[in-house]
């Protein structure tokens, strides 16, 4: 039975080095809560303090509202009723498939003879019907992935944890792997932490992103929301942009946008961040999919002039390295039309996708930029 | 390029070439010699005596018939059931050292692999000499009521002669099972965990996987205590304990010799360890156990409770004093009292070392084995190098193979059985003919140090070896280096840490060195072992301790004015090198 995860105020120190302060989060029941973050921000340290791996220093951790974690009170990891997809697999060498798997059911089977049907069972699931007896060296990455994905599903424990599992395979079992991974979890109704530092898996996986910096939890969301309103400009960088300008508010459009006098031309972008009526300066991030190429023509706020510097296939179309009036360059500008080396281009801007947050410092001059007639 | 230096460039070339092609068919003579010819035909005398002129049977089993009945049957019997008490323990000892070394946040564990590799160049004689200074009748703890007589009895019978071996023993099994259980990280520990596993079952899920190394571990162990000759000469022989390897000394060393039943017993010295190894390569090859990878977790050092912190610390504290302090301090503070007095300052004295100079003309073993440690180790080395750069050659070849055999072959062959067969085969009237008469003189103890040393050296510089990139060496070559100066500029550099620690070792070995010296040494050369061995035959223990001390003392000196020598001559890029693979 799937259980609610609540995480209060959770910190954690490795003698003077703050890891976790004050997290505070709440996995629902059969919810897939993907935790997203660089190296070192905390991710993995936090899914083994769930995981009972690790005693934490304060806060509390409550499954189902039963107390199972406090500076006080610590209860084993065998008795959390949970499982885990390691990153490195962490497939009993001298076990074979099946009795890997079954090992996981120990616990609330006794009758050996349902275990190994049930293990069966979850190993056909996986595509391993045919390898049950085989040990996991004689078994292909893919294969023992997989398997540690069974040994994790079988016992359809309240909550799964995964801990990087699809960082050390290539792009094609990756893809193939995360489908199986969202569905079979889904499908045994298990909730699930996973951890990873990819924000495409993140935003591909899980119903619910929380992203963590430095130990800390930035901002908590469904995928779409953190790509469409990125709460900091780290979230912002974490989940991708093209390229980032500095500028200066000339005009409020309305609740949602502002105009912005960059020393690439105007731009309208969406106010993010803290941004209100006294914020004068801003640093504008461009989404990858917020430009779009056109021929180069004036075409005033919300357009930029720009030189194609590099152009890459990419299979459905290509990505453009763009540089803009004043130096910045922007990557992975896409279109499905190749644009060569050194063609002129202007971008028309997606306001929606063009992000201001603000910025405490002036970095361009206003009247400079209206002596050189790029501001109106 | 003129015609002269054309012609001194062809000459190198020519140089380069020979020793080239006449490296590896030099190396398997020297091989041949020191190792395989003196074995194999000591071991086929057991089955034909009559090729060696040493009975009239071209093919019997005479020999095993004697080896295995009355007094070798039992010294078999108790060499067995010895070797293997001494793995069992020795294995449950490293693997709660490894434990310490590996998991819990304690100071003294830093200390602990420095402190095994002491143990290790501590001579197995020299303990028992040790321990029997300490519990003799006369010794100062004996005077002070700590001693007593089933105490004395004990630890001078069968159970101390199994204590040496274990705490002997413990290093080989240390230096085993401990990089196990670095390598198994934890995430096995954890994935049971979180899987349900309660610690019991989580101890009994990560065991398996540990195997290979406890084998290993106990394998070795099994090996050195089988082929121990230290401690069967004194306490053993001493308490009328029959095994092996003093039976086979007692078939050669009394008249009238039998070398064939000598033959016969290492056969099944041999044939055990092969059994041994059969086992555990059956074993650890069923299955992989391959857990490390480049992305294992080292498991975390854990803070003890202070209960918990006290029972490890004396635990730790409980072994030095076993292993060490006690056959090596102990001894030495026995040393520097009068026997049978109460002690006392007045009863403090130098007495046993002064008569040493006096009366046993120390200087002459002293000497002795100085010289000839010093001259096995240097050829030892030269020899170990060029056959750790055979093993480790991309292209190791048939040749490669067997000399790998050979080597594996020796390391786990008793070195007493070598020493015989270099008896018999250099004493053999045929040999002899051949105008190869070095029998019962120095050049032939010095190559039995070499036979002796020679394989472990080897696999002890693969390892540095087969860390050199052979792109160090190709790049001396194309920037105009011949074979040897781009050896020597650009390889040995990074070799001379390693090598230092390999001469030392070898060193050491050899100065302590007893069933070679007792077997090979010429009529009337006295080493430092046979002078330790005699002293305590003649039942002056005091002085065998005393000889043990001064021996562990040159050693010592050695060690240290050759390390501080290498810091202080060496150039500085030398001793910061590490070596890497790409």
């Amino acid at each position: 039975m799937t259980k609610r995860i609540e995480i209060k105020t959770v910190s954690k120190a490795y003698g003077v080095t703050n890891v976790l302060e004050g997290i505070d989060l709440t996995i629902e029941a059969g919810e897939f809560a993907v935790l997203l973050g660089p190296s070192g921000s905390g991710k993995s340290t936090l899914l083994r303090l769930v995981g009972g791996l690790e005693k934490i220093d304060a806060g509390e951790i409550r499954f189902d509202g039963k107390l199972i974690a406090s500076p006080k009170v610590h209860t084993p990891p065998d008795r959390r009723d949970l499982s885990m997809v390691f990153q490195d697999f962490a497939l009993w060498p001298h076990m074979n498939a099946l009795e890997n798997v079954s090992f996981a059911l120990e616990r609330y089977e006794k009758d050996s003879k349902v275990r190994r049907r049930q293990s069966g069972e979850m190993l056909e699931r996986v595509g391993l019907a045919s390898k049950l007896d085989r040990f996991p060296s004689n078994l292909s990455g893919g294969e023992q992935q997989r398997l540690s994905l069974a040994r994790a599903l079988v016992a359809r424990p309240s909550l799964i944890l995964f801990d990087e599992p699809l960082s050390s395979l290539d792009a094609d079992l990756k893809e193939r792997l995360r489908i199986e991974i969202s569905e079979l979890t889904r499908q045994v109704g298990s909730g699930a932490l996973y951890i990873t530092h990819d924000q495409s898996e993140a935003f591909a996986l899980a119903d619910r992103v929380a992203l963590l910096n430095d130990g800390k939890l930035i901002q908590v969301d469904k995928p779409e929301v953190i790509y469409r309103s990125p709460a900091t400009p780290f979230v912002a960088h974490f989940t991708g942009i093209a390229g980032e300008l500095e500028g200066e508010i000339i005009d409020w459009c309305d609740d949602a946008s502002v105009i912005v006098a960059t020393r690439a031309g105007t731009v309208v972008a969406k106010r993010c961040g803290s941004i209100d009526a006294h914020s004068k300066y801003v640093r504008i991030m461009l989404r990858g999919s917020a430009a779009k190429i056109n021929k180069s023509t004036n075409g005033g706020d919300g357009t930029l002039n720009g030189r194609v510097v590099d152009v890459a296939f990419r299979g459905r179309g290509y990505d453009h390295v763009i540089e803009v009036s004043g130096g910045t360059r922007l990557v992975g500008i896409f279109a499905h039309d190749r644009w060569e080396r050194d063609d002129l281009v202007h971008l028309t801007l997606n306001a929606d996708q063009t992000l201001a947050f603000p910025s405490d410092d002036a970095v361009i001059d206003l009247d400079l930029l209206a002596a050189d007639g790029q501001v109106a | 390029m003129d015609r002269t230096s054309a012609v001194q460039v062809d000459r190198k070339g020519l140089f380069e070439t020979a020793s080239l092609r006449l490296g590896r068919p030099l190396l398997w003579v020297v091989l041949a010699v020191v190792s395989v010819i003196p074995t194999v035909a000591f071991l086929l005398l057991a089955f034909s005596p009559r090729i060696f002129a040493q009975g009239s049977s071209w093919f019997t089993l005479s020999a095993f018939g004697r080896a295995l009945s009355g007094n070798e049957l039992a010294g078999m019997r108790n060499s067995l059931g010895i070797s293997t008490a001494a793995a069992i323990s020795a294995v449950v000892l490293s693997s709660i050292l490894a434990l310490i070394v590996q998991r819990v946040n304690l100071r003294e564990s830093r200390w602990i692999p420095g402190l095994l590799w002491v143990i290790l160049l501590v001579p197995t004689y020299v303990t028992s000499v040790g321990w029997n200074e300490v519990v003799a009748p006369g010794s100062i703890f004996s005077q002070l009521g700590l001693v007593s007589q089933p105490i004395r009895n004990l630890l001078l019978g069968t159970g101390g002669i199994i204590m040496i071996l274990t705490f002997t023993g413990v290093p080989f099994a240390y230096f085993a099972i401990s990089p196990a259980i670095r390598g198994l990280g934890r995430r096995f520990e954890e994935a049971s965990r979180i899987h349900g596993g309660s610690i019991p079952r989580t101890i009994r899920i990560v065991t398996p996987i540990l195997l290979p190394a406890i084998f290993a571990g106990a394998t070795i162990v099994f090996a050195e205590s089988l082929g121990d000759f230290g401690v069967a000469s004194t306490i053993a022989a001493n308490a009328n304990i029959p095994v092996a390897t003093t039976n086979i000394m007692s078939a050669i060393a009394t008249f009238p010799t039998d070398f064939p039943m000598a033959a016969g017993t290492s056969w099944l010295l041999v044939l055990t360890l092969g059994v041994v190894l059969t086992i555990q390569n059956r074993m650890t090859r069923s299955r992989s156990y391959g857990v490390l990878s480049g992305r294992t977790a080292f498991a975390p050092v854990h803070d003890l409770s202070k209960r918990a912190k006290l029972a490890v610390r004396t635990f730790l504290y409980l072994f030095v004093l076993a292993a060490l302090g006690v056959p090596i301090f102990g001894a030495l503070i026995s040393t520097l009292f009068t026997p049978y007095r109460s002690p006392s300052l007045s009863s403090l004295t130098l007495n046993a070392y002064t008569t040493l100079f006096r009366t046993q003309s120390i200087g002459g073993p002293i000497v002795t084995s100085l010289t000839m440690a010093a001259i096995a180790a240097t050829i030892t080395i030269v020899l170990g190098i060029s056959i750790a750069k055979v093993l480790t050659s991309p292209r190791p070849g048939l040749s490669g193979k067997f000399t790998d055999l050979i080597l594996v072959t020796s390391v786990a062959l008793p070195g007493l059985v070598l020493a015989a067969g270099f008896i018999f085969v250099f004493n053999l009237p045929a040999t002899i003919a051949m105008g190869i008469n070095i029998y019962g003189t120095m050049i032939l103890l010095g190559i039995g140090y070499v036979a002796i040393s020679l394989p472990s050296n080897a696999k002890v510089m693969v390892g540095p070896i087969s860390q050199l990139d052979g792109s160090l060496m190709r790049a001396g070559r194309i920037h105009g280096a011949s074979m040897q100066k781009a050896f020597r500029r650009c390889v040995l550099p990074l070799l001379a840490k390693s090598i230092v620690w390999a001469w030392l070792l070898t060193f050491a070995s050899t100065f302590g060195e007893l069933p070679t010296s007792q077997m090979l040494a010429p009529t009337g050369v006295r080493t430092m072992a046979t002078a330790i061995l005699s002293s305590f035959e003649a039942a002056n223990v005091t002085a065998a301790t005393a000889f043990s001390i001064i021996q562990m003392g040159i050693v010592l000196g050695v060690i240290v004015l050759v390390q501080g020598g290498f810091r202080y001559l060496a150039p500085k890029g030398w001793q910061t090198i590490v070596v890497h693979r790409k």
